[in-house]
């Protein structure tokens, strides 16, 4: 790096500075907040008297089974306090004050990937460029256009919404379409049961999907970003908003900071819910107004999207994974949502390194895998993943969105299919015939399994060939899995 | 790889478009590179399932049922969407993809009651070996018979969607969507609504998609998309009767009698759209009411008579008339009637004295057209609205008069990005999709078009090289315009000055297309133009714009007066005016009446003949005795009706030729019944100048005869009176016919009967055989050289403007339900139950102040007259200012309190502006005098003497 690179950095840094320390972080966000963590803002400032200014409140680190919890940075090291509610303020203060008991429960004071400024923040712009935001930003502005993309290749980087499509490839389509505006949509929609990782990524660390578009945009050139997150996910979206109006007026946006022009308008929409809403061409239509239905393809969106623009439909999660292209090497990790008949349910970054496998994900949970008849793997369109695979390590291409749960000894496995099978029923837009049709009639024939096995055998493939998108073409696979791995359950 | 030169007419792009190879089920076929596989199977002859796939239309992807396998592809493919490729090898029969595709089929007959499916989907099933679905029937909602024309039975209905797009996409309404979604997906109108509470214009075209019948037009047989392969229909392409737009139709008739209208996707003015009137008004021609037999006046009364009784009394009242005699041809018959109308009078009966409705339309547009640029025709094709940046309509409530054009106007809105400006002191519909709406006060559109072209000279957003190398007089047109500032017209005409110079920009600088190119502005006009006694100045003021933006003659840009009438540029076409031979050649030229002398062996008169508006006078002083009314009823349609009720009671002898009975035939000698547009060959001639042919889709009723056949036979019976040759009326056929006035008139030249039945519609000037065609006039230069700036400056808005006794200006105009003066469409149940009596458009305001609701009777009275109408209170109307469409209902006409005053250049009367005041139903009338119209009644029309 030349030394002229890092001065638009240090301008931000000395114009943005960062948190005093020591100082306490108190975990709100959906899950905190879920769980009474707000009032412990209060408590502790009270305790703290005249250096209340001291507690800060931010966003959940992904432990949402330690919830409401409140973390203490003493510079060289951090501790996590737990389960506030049962075990009340005192350690904290003790802790704030110098006092933090067993050295066995600190934490390093920085991490590494996605996740590692997640609840180690309080929001604010000066926060996390003190930990590292906007570092990849300003390194790839040294470089070409191509040196970032070739980077994103080199890295491996693939889609994280669950199709596995290497990134620069996506990036090279849209960018080949050099005489037209090009349009960037970013699907932070997450309407999969059991996937909360986009929340997280949004109310926890927000400029790091900021950073994420604005490489985008240094490799493609767009016009216009459309970022889509969840109707209901009301937190990730103010705090995404707050955080681009922070980076606006910092010259982020626009590029001033590095005294360049970055041409590019950030927009923010929110869906008004629907599983089907995450389908990617279904945000294209959402955005423009229409009807949430799909769209058939080809066209591909890079050839003719957004506005019938090329363009480049991200998952909030790969955009907040590309920030890290520069880290050497690239840590391959995966957010995965786990949630189910664990101890500690929550947000996980794991690494999809060939070493990592389902028991050891089941461990840093808490969980056993002698107590697990099954793991759900992608909801609604999932599959489970049974015992004797337990030992298997974790794939980038298997993991999907990363939605896993769960399901403990004492699970209705018949139950849960037919959960899901509703499920997909109330979801399907109805816009194709084999959906909609097909996810009804599936829910009728799951009533007496065992009298329509090769009835709903027929059904599957006619979704799965027929459906216009995938949440037809995938609606049978729950279905198909719980019938081969647990024929006898469906015997009534 | 061969190729293939596909070029679109006019059009810029000429597209060299490769073909590719597809293997269908192992035969081999050439299909375009932008096919998609639906296309390459169809073109094997193989028949695959396509539910929601229209055939002129993209597809939806919605049905499923096009699966097939792809060699090389995992997946089976959709085949309505699947591009092709070179080489693909398609297997539509292997046994994976016919059982998806019965499974998918099984689905969708499965969501009908009895389990079997209807129409195209149990066809579809049938083929697949299935005649019932495996699953237990799926209920669904009940039925919306709230439209008048269809119902809706949603069991039926297999969500294909093309219903759908149909209305969003086709016709740009979007009255019909689909709500709900997965298991609860049902059509239906935004909110939930009733169709009838709906946008819905009941234009059919989703009915005429639906694929199952779950849409079915409730009278006659069904005949829809669902039952398109039913052998016992006969499908007869012809040209719309209604309107000027000339939608191409597809006249389905079974058992002798119109059962279904589809749009015809080849034509190239509607490209398959049809509105209410075109799909569901045709069953006027097969009314019981249809003039079957001549009648008669004996005693009195008119009575049934024999062709030749009738004949022989006509012709030897007429060959008693030369001199004292006038003809009036109609703008609804065809180029070949109207020809040999106004052949008879001129040739035989020695008078110019011809004319038609379009002096009470467009006279003054072809006024000022012929004198600032020589044609008086539309410059462009409605495809120009389509690749426009600006469209300014003015005065022209287009989606209630050419439906089919505002459809055109509203896709060139939402899928190309124009700005739409209207100009309209009400609030038409289409303001819903327009940019500015500039609501002038009646009358003052000269002082809103010299403002407009006043910020065009002062922002510099004039076209200097087309001012300078295409125009003349700009320097004294200029010096008037200059004092006409935005503020100054904001005064004048109530629009807000920065409003004018928003249109301003937006007409002289078009916003760049999608992909940045350029783009033009089209100037689109109606009556709300035309229809005032300064008619004449209001185009002049028009064309000045047009002219100092450069913004006609090119592609995507241009002037259009749109027609009102089916074939009202044709009447003009074929010389129905008093002052032009056909071709618009002028009568008292020399050697225009040398020409036409010598071909039609006559002694043609050179002076200029009366207009229609002028014959009124001529009948009142008595110097006008005899004449011959061809399909017009003047005795509903000309303004001051009381008065035209005068004229016509001075004539010694009135012929009216007719379809039906009206309030001019009920006063004439003798009433000739003619055959009605199903019933016969001919052309019609579009308001983009389009000739399409005319075909016979049934018999005519009774003895009723075409109208040129009978002019022909009492131009023979007269010319034998007179002891002349009869040789220019020997006729044999409507096809003879148009081959005389093709040899005649040069702008017609290349055209005949076998060429439009072979190439379809053509547009005019065609000088030869070989010629393609002109989609637009005025490329390199205009027919009088150099196009003319005409001063024109504001006078007094309307020749009677409200007063203390009559405080309300009145604007008349149309209805979508209705065409003119009703006496069609009050014989189309449909279209008269839609709206069956004479409304009257108020300003909430007004109504409030007199204390009515929406629903009551009110009594209109002008100076001339008086009428009772229903009050409809809405947002249409500004303060002052009440609208009723001319059509007689139940007794009831606008024009018996219209203004018969005249502009001085055209002979228009000002039909939209006169001066009335509302009242109790039953006030007496001050004047006493006028008759008295009570709704329910029969005309109070007395009859003649």
């Amino acid at each position: 790096m030349t030394s002229t690179a890092i001065i638009p950095l240090a301008r931000l840094r000395e114009r943005y500075p960062g948190p005093k320390l020591p100082r306490i972080l108190v975990h709100r966000g959906t899950a905190g907040d879920a769980l009474g963590a707000k009032r412990y803002v209060g408590e502790l400032r009270d305790a703290l008297g005249d250096r209340a200014d001291s507690v800060y409140k931010g966003a959940s680190d992904g432990a949402n089974w330690a919830a409401p919890s409140a973390t203490v940075f003493q510079g060289t090291y951090t501790r996590r306090f737990d389960r506030l509610d049962l075990n009340g303020i005192d350690e904290v203060v003790a802790c704030f004050n110098g006092d933090c008991g067993d050295e066995a429960n600190y934490a390093g004071t920085g991490g590494r990937g996605l996740t590692a400024r997640l609840g180690r923040n309080d929001g604010s712009l000066g926060d996390v460029l003190a930990q590292g935001a906007y570092v990849a930003l300003d390194r790839a502005l040294d470089g070409t256009s191509e040196q970032l993309t070739d980077a994103i290749e080199k890295g491996g980087f693939t889609g994280r919404g669950g199709a596995h499509f290497p990134v620069a490839m996506k990036w090279r389509l849209a960018a080949g379409h050099s005489d037209e505006p090009r349009m960037l949509v970013v699907n932070a929609e997450e309407g999969e049961p059991g996937v909360f990782k986009d929340r997280h990524l949004l109310e926890g660390d927000p400029h790091r999907l900021i950073e994420g578009i604005l490489l985008a945009h240094h490799a493609v050139g767009f016009e216009r970003a459309y970022v889509y997150v969840n109707g209901q996910a009301r937190a990730a979206r103010a705090a995404f908003e707050a955080a681009l109006a922070d980076a606006a007026e910092a010259g982020i946006t626009d590029g001033s900071a590095w005294d360049r022009e970055f041409k590019l308008e950030i927009h923010v929409r929110a869906g008004a819910g629907g599983y089907v809403c995450g389908e990617e061409s279904v945000i294209l239509n959402s955005i423009e107004g229409e009807r949430p239905v799909p769209r058939y393809k080809p066209p591909f969106a890079t050839d003719r999207g957004l506005f019938g623009r090329p363009t480049v439909i991200n998952n909030a999660e790969t955009l907040a994974a590309v920030t890290t292209v520069f880290e050497n090497p690239p840590p391959p990790t995966k957010l995965v949502s786990l949630s189910g008949d664990v101890p500690r349910p929550g947000l996980y970054e794991v690494s999809v390194d060939g070493a990592t496998t389902w028991t050891g994900l089941l461990a840093m949970a808490g969980g056993n895998p002698q107590d697990a008849q099954a793991i759900l793997l992608g909801g609604p369109s999932g599959t489970f993943v049974m015992p004797d695979q337990f030992e298997d390590p974790l794939e980038m291409r298997t993991l999907g969105a990363g939605g896993t749960v769960v399901l403990g000894a004492d699970a209705d496995i018949a139950r849960v299919t037919r959960e899901l099978a509703a499920y997909n029923m109330r979801e399907s837009c109805g816009e194709c015939t084999p959906c909609r049709e097909g996810t009804i009639r599936m829910v009728d024939l799951l009533k007496r399994p065992a009298e329509h096995r090769d009835e709903i055998a027929s059904l599957i493939e006619v979704m799965t060939e027929g459906s216009l998108c995938q949440l037809g073409g995938m609606a049978g696979r729950p279905t198909q899995s719980a019938l081969e791995q647990f024929p006898a359950t469906f015997d009534d | 790889m061969t190729t293939t030169l596909s070029t679109n007419s006019g059009s810029p792009m000429a597209v060299i478009e490769a073909f590719v190879t597809v293997t269908v089920d192992g035969h081999e076929v050439r299909v375009p590179q932008s096919a998609m596989l639906l296309d390459a199977v169809v073109a094997a002859g193989t028949d695959l399932p396509h539910l929601c796939k229209p055939d002129d239309r993209g597809p939806l992807g919605a049905c499923r049922t096009c699966l097939v396998e792809v060699e090389g592809t995992p997946r089976l493919a959709a085949a309505c969407h699947t591009p092709v490729s070179d080489g693909a090898m398609v297997q539509t029969q292997s046994e994976r993809a016919a059982r998806v595709r019965r499974g998918i089929l099984d689905l969708t007959i499965g969501m009908s009651e009895d389990g079997r499916g209807n129409g195209q989907a149990a066809e579809q099933a049938n083929a697949h070996g299935l005649e019932v679905s495996s699953f237990p029937p799926r209920p669904r909602e009940a039925r919306d018979e709230s439209n008048i024309f269809f119902a809706l039975n949603m069991p039926d209905c297999i969500l294909c969607g093309r219903c759908v797009d149909a209305c969003q996409d086709t016709q740009h309404i979007g009255s019909i969507g689909i709500n709900g979604r997965g298991e609860t997906a049902r059509i239906g109108s935004a909110f939930e609504s009733l169709w009838e509470d709906s946008t819905c214009t009941s234009c059919g075209q989703c009915v005429s998609q639906c694929p199952t019948g779950a849409l079915m037009p409730k009278a006659g047989t069904p005949s829809t998309a669902s039952h398109r392969n039913d052998p016992d229909y006969e499908v007869i392409s012809t040209t719309c009767p209604y309107c000027g737009v000339g939608c191409g139709l597809q006249v389905h008739k079974s058992d002798g009698r119109i059962t279904w209208v589809d749009g015809d996707p080849e034509n190239g003015s509607s490209e398959g759209m049809t509105c209410v009137k075109g799909r569901f008004g045709l069953g006027f021609a097969q009314d019981q009411k249809r003039l079957t037999t001549p009648l008669v006046r004996r005693d009195g009364e008119l009575q049934p008579a024999s062709w030749d009784e009738a004949l022989d009394l006509v012709s030897q009242r007429f060959a008693g008339a030369v001199g004292s005699f006038a003809s009036i041809a109609s703008a609804k018959a065809t180029n070949e009637d109207g020809y040999i109308l106004q052949k008879f009078t001129r040739a035989v009966m020695g008078t110019n004295s011809v004319d038609h409705c379009s002096r009470l339309c467009h006279a003054p547009s072809v006024v000022a057209l012929m004198e600032q640029v020589g044609s008086g025709a539309t410059s462009n094709s409605y495809e120009d609205y389509d690749n426009a940046g600006t469209l300014l309509v003015v005065g022209s409530d287009t989606s209630q008069n050419h439906p089919v054009v505002a459809s055109r106007l509203r896709r060139a809105v939402e899928d190309s990005g124009a700005a739409l400006i209207v100009v309209n002191p009400i609030r038409i519909d289409l303001v819903d999709s327009a940019e500015v709406h500039l609501q002038p006060r009646p009358g003052t559109d000269v002082a809103l078009f010299n403002a407009l072209a006043h910020v065009v000279l002062t922002e510099g957003l004039e076209n200097r090289d087309f001012i300078a190398e295409r125009t003349e007089d700009f320097d004294a047109w200029r010096r008037v315009v200059e004092q006409v500032t935005p503020e100054v017209a904001e005064e004048i005409t109530g629009v807000p000055a920065d409003d004018i110079r928003i249109a301003a920009r937006l007409y002289a600088r078009p916003r760049p297309g999608r992909d940045g190119e350029e783009r033009g502005s089209c100037l689109i006009w109606g009556m709300g133009v035309t229809q005032h006694t300064m008619g004449s100045d209001n185009a002049r003021s028009l064309i000045n714009l047009a002219l100092v933006c450069g913004q006609v003659g090119g592609f995507g840009n241009g002037i259009s007066p749109l027609r009102g009438q089916n074939n009202v540029q044709g009447c003009s076409d074929s010389g129905c005016l008093p002052n032009v031979m056909p071709g618009y050649e002028a009568v008292d030229d020399p050697q225009v009446n040398a020409r036409w002398s010598a071909a039609w062996g006559a002694d043609l008169p050179t002076d200029p003949g009366l207009q229609s508006t002028a014959m009124i006078q001529s009948m009142i002083d008595g110097s006008l005795k005899t004449m011959y009314v061809v399909g017009e009823n003047p005795l509903l349609s000309d303004p001051y009706l009381a008065h035209a009720q005068e004229a016509f009671a001075q004539l010694d002898f009135l012929v009216v030729e007719d379809i039906f009975m009206h309030e001019t035939a009920e006063v004439a000698d003798v009433v000739l019944p003619a055959a009605s547009f199903a019933e016969k060959f001919g052309t019609f001639t579009n308001s983009e100048r389009r000739v399409q042919m005319v075909r016979p889709i049934i018999e005519s009723p009774g003895e009723a005869r075409e109208d040129w056949s009978i002019t022909n036979e009492i131009a023979r019976r007269v010319l034998k009176l007179l002891e002349r040759p009869t040789d220019g009326f020997e006729h044999e056929s409507a096809s003879e016919v148009f081959d005389e006035m093709a040899s005649l008139t040069p702008i017609v030249a290349g055209l005949s009967h076998d060429r439009l039945d072979r190439d379809g519609g053509i547009q005019w000037p065609v000088p030869d055989a070989e010629h393609p065609g002109t989609p637009r006039l005025f490329a390199d230069e205009f027919p009088r050289g150099r196009g003319k700036f005409v001063a024109v400056e504001q006078g007094p808005p309307a020749a009677e403007l409200p007063s203390k006794r009559f405080p309300f200006t009145l604007i008349t105009g149309r209805s979508l339900y209705h065409w003119h003066g009703g006496t069609i469409t009050s014989h189309v149940s449909g279209l008269l139950a839609s709206v069956p009596v004479v409304l009257v458009d108020m300003h909430p305001d007004d109504a409030e102040r007199l204390g009515l609701s929406g629903g009551d009777d009110i009594q209109l009275a002008s100076r001339r007259g008086e009428i009772i109408a229903q009050v409809q209170i809405g947002n249409r109307m500004q303060r002052g200012e009440v609208f009723i469409p001319f059509v007689q209902l139940e007794g009831v006409a606008a024009n018996f309190l219209t203004n018969d005053q005249l502009d001085s250049a055209a002979g228009i009367p000002e039909y939209k502006a006169c001066a009335v005041r509302l009242e109790a139903p039953g006030t007496p009338s001050r004047k006493g005098r006028g008759p008295r119209m009570q709704r329910k009644d029969a005309p109070a029309i007395g009859s003649r003497p």
